[in-house]
């Protein structure tokens, strides 16, 4: 069987143009280099806002209108609102923002005789929007001893950079928040407790100060005022595609307001996404030109070698077995090229990765983009599968 | 297997179409009753040439359709075999020597040999050795064919013909390039391993057939 294999390679093997061979190799693989490097480019920077949440939550609020809403205090989002929203295909998941009933002021011991205090408010959300350690993320009513607190990073950031900076205080990193003792003063209905708390994270997504939604619950419970009404007026939705311009008519069509830069961040997604697309657009009709090519030398390889296919398939071989010497050929060189696309994308992706880990997204997996790639190949092997037994097949009997 | 080959009403359409003349005197164009070869045969055609022996032997092997009437394999009308019951056909049934020989001329006379024998296991290695022995080519059988004579290409062309199992063997003017020497020897080889599995032999000829006891002779 080798020696058979190994006079067929021969035959079969006459005729193969190397020229043709790597012009095809060449622009194949310059198309899946093109397109493998624009899904993983995609999927980088769009995977760690899913992971973080910047892009993917979107708050919502009503507009705030006149002084009306200041004295009234009925501005929050009504159960058939929430309802309304809840059921747009664009939200995933929906939580909704409680304020707290009572007043809260906070003070910090930054060594003896160096404490400051000041008027706080806190809001809390389901856990599960909340970008915190789950470890840390939770409080029971007379068992923890302490509060965690989740402050947006903006916050901090303000503090940092412009209180601190202006008073002489020092300025609080990220691990050395941790360890700050907070008291939290607690009052309402004539009654008033302090407790500890401490800083659990900061949120790029949480544009508050944040506690547990069981401490909340629990504190509103005790010192609110049981008959003020407290509709929630800030609503955080986890949509599927932050760019998906329903949300922005929706939004403009019950006057409801976007919270900052997420918009933003939809957008740029959005223009991430076209850029992609056109990009991917690019790399497909290079493939698809560099498949033409292969074909035609397909074509014109198995005209040359008529004479021998026909012949072979006139002492008994099957149409299968003088395609399979092709196909096997093809495939041999299209996993080639796969590998060498995949290893250029990896490559080019890290011309990338430092600049966007300095924007603090850290890069998706790559998985998608090779998985693209290898769906091409594959798809350009089977195209050329078909191709050449259907050429052998035709000649199998030339005057049928 | 295959235990009869039939022809009914048989012509190529070239001549059906442009010289009928040709055919008037045929023992196998349009002839009136069914021609039928069996199992065991030894069958000569003979004409002068362009009579369409070759276009017979094509017919007959699916090589070419361009005729009318039909042909049949125990019955069934081989226009309507498929490239995989052909395949199976080539392989175990019917063995085809073609007038040109269509051998590789870039491989060597021991490869286009083994291109039939590896496909099918029929014979050995050594059969082969032995055969080129017996028609005394044996001094050539790793050379390329195409530095051979058309006499010596022609008894590879045998060997390699002789190199599977058949039920019917079709030689396309066999030894038209041989002296009767080679001929006698060539026509024994094939009669002995031909019998050996009791296949049939069609031997076409324009005039030095291949020397066995035929059981019938027709004219074109």
């Amino acid at each position: 069987m080798t020696t058979d294999r190994r006079i067929l390679g021969q035959l079969l093997r006459r005729n193969i143009s190397i020229g043709q061979l790597a012009a095809f190799a060449a622009s194949s693989l310059i198309g899946l280099v093109i397109i493998s490097t624009a899904v993983r480019f995609y999927t980088d920077i769009t995977a760690p806002a899913a992971s973080d949440g910047a892009t993917d939550f979107l708050v919502i609020s009503h507009g705030v209108k006149g002084l009306g809403s200041l004295t009234d205090g009925t501005d929050g989002f009504s159960a058939d609102e929430i309802d309304r929203l809840r059921r747009q295909p664009w939200v995933k998941r929906l939580g909704t923002f409680t304020t707290a009933g009572f007043s809260v002021s906070a003070g910090i011991d930054i060594g003896p005789g160096n404490g400051m205090s000041t008027a706080l408010f806190l809001e809390s959300l389901p856990d599960e929007f909340v970008d915190a350690d789950p470890s840390q993320w939770h409080y029971t009513p007379g068992v923890s001893e302490t509060v965690p607190i989740v402050i947006s990073k903006d916050y901090l950031a303000l503090y940092n950079f412009g209180f601190a900076a202006s008073r002489g205080l020092p300025q609080i990193s990220d691990t050395m928040s941790g360890l700050l003792p907070i008291n939290l003063t607690v009052s309402g209905n004539g009654l008033r407790h302090t407790f500890k708390a401490r800083i659990a994270g900061f949120s790029n997504r949480l544009n508050t100060i944040a506690v547990p939604q069981s401490f909340m619950d629990w504190a509103n419970g005790i010192y609110a005022d049981a008959a003020a009404p407290r509709t929630p007026s800030r609503i955080m939705v986890e949509t599927t595609n932050p760019g998906d311009p329903a949300i922005k008519t929706y939004l403009s069509d019950n006057g409801y307001e976007l919270g900052g830069d997420k918009a933003f961040g939809g957008r740029a997604s959005q223009i991430a996404g076209v850029l992609t697309a056109i990009v991917i657009g690019v790399g497909i009709v290079i493939v698809l030109l560099s498949f033409g090519l292969l074909l035609l030398s397909v074509w014109l390889l198995l005209y040359k070698n008529r004479y021998t296919t026909t012949l072979l398939m006139l002492e008994g071989y099957s149409p299968a077995q003088i395609s399979g010497y092709y196909i096997r050929l093809i495939a041999t060189v299209n996993a080639i090229l796969l590998v060498i696309a995949v290893v250029a994308m990896t490559a080019i992706s890290r011309l990338w990765s430092a600049p966007l880990a300095g924007a603090g997204i850290t890069g998706g997996s790559p998985l998608t983009a090779i998985a693209c790639a290898a769906a091409i190949t594959l798809l350009l092997t089977a195209g050329a599968l078909i191709a050449v037994r259907r050429t052998i097949i035709r000649s199998f009997s030339p005057r049928h | 297997m295959i235990a009869q080959i039939e022809l009914r009403g048989l012509v190529p359409e070239v001549f059906a179409r442009e010289n009928p003349t040709t055919v008037k005197d045929s023992g196998i164009w349009l002839s009136d009753k069914p021609v039928s070869f069996s199992r065991g045969c030894r069958q000569l055609i003979e004409s002068a040439s362009g009579q369409g022996k070759s276009s017979l032997i094509s017919f007959i092997y699916g090589r070419r359709t361009d005729y009318r009437g039909m042909i049949a394999f125990d019955g069934t009308d081989i226009r309507g075999l498929d490239s995989s019951c052909w395949t199976a056909i080539r392989r175990r049934a019917i063995a085809w020597l073609p007038q040109e020989m269509m051998l590789f001329p870039e491989l060597t006379a021991r490869e286009n040999v083994e291109i039939k024998r590896s496909l099918t296991g029929w014979r050995s290695p050594r059969w082969v050795e032995d055969a080129f022995e017996r028609l005394g080519i044996a001094d050539r059988i790793d050379s390329p064919v195409g530095h051979m004579s058309v006499g010596q290409q022609q008894r590879v062309a045998i060997i390699r013909t002789m190199a599977q199992p058949a039920d019917f063997i079709l030689l396309d003017e066999p030894v038209s390039h041989l002296d009767s020497q080679s001929n006698d020897c060539a026509a024994s080889f094939i009669e002995e391993e031909a019998s050996s599995t009791g296949a049939g032999i069609i031997a076409t000829s324009v005039g030095n057939p291949l020397a066995l006891d035929y059981t019938s002779i027709t004219h074109l």
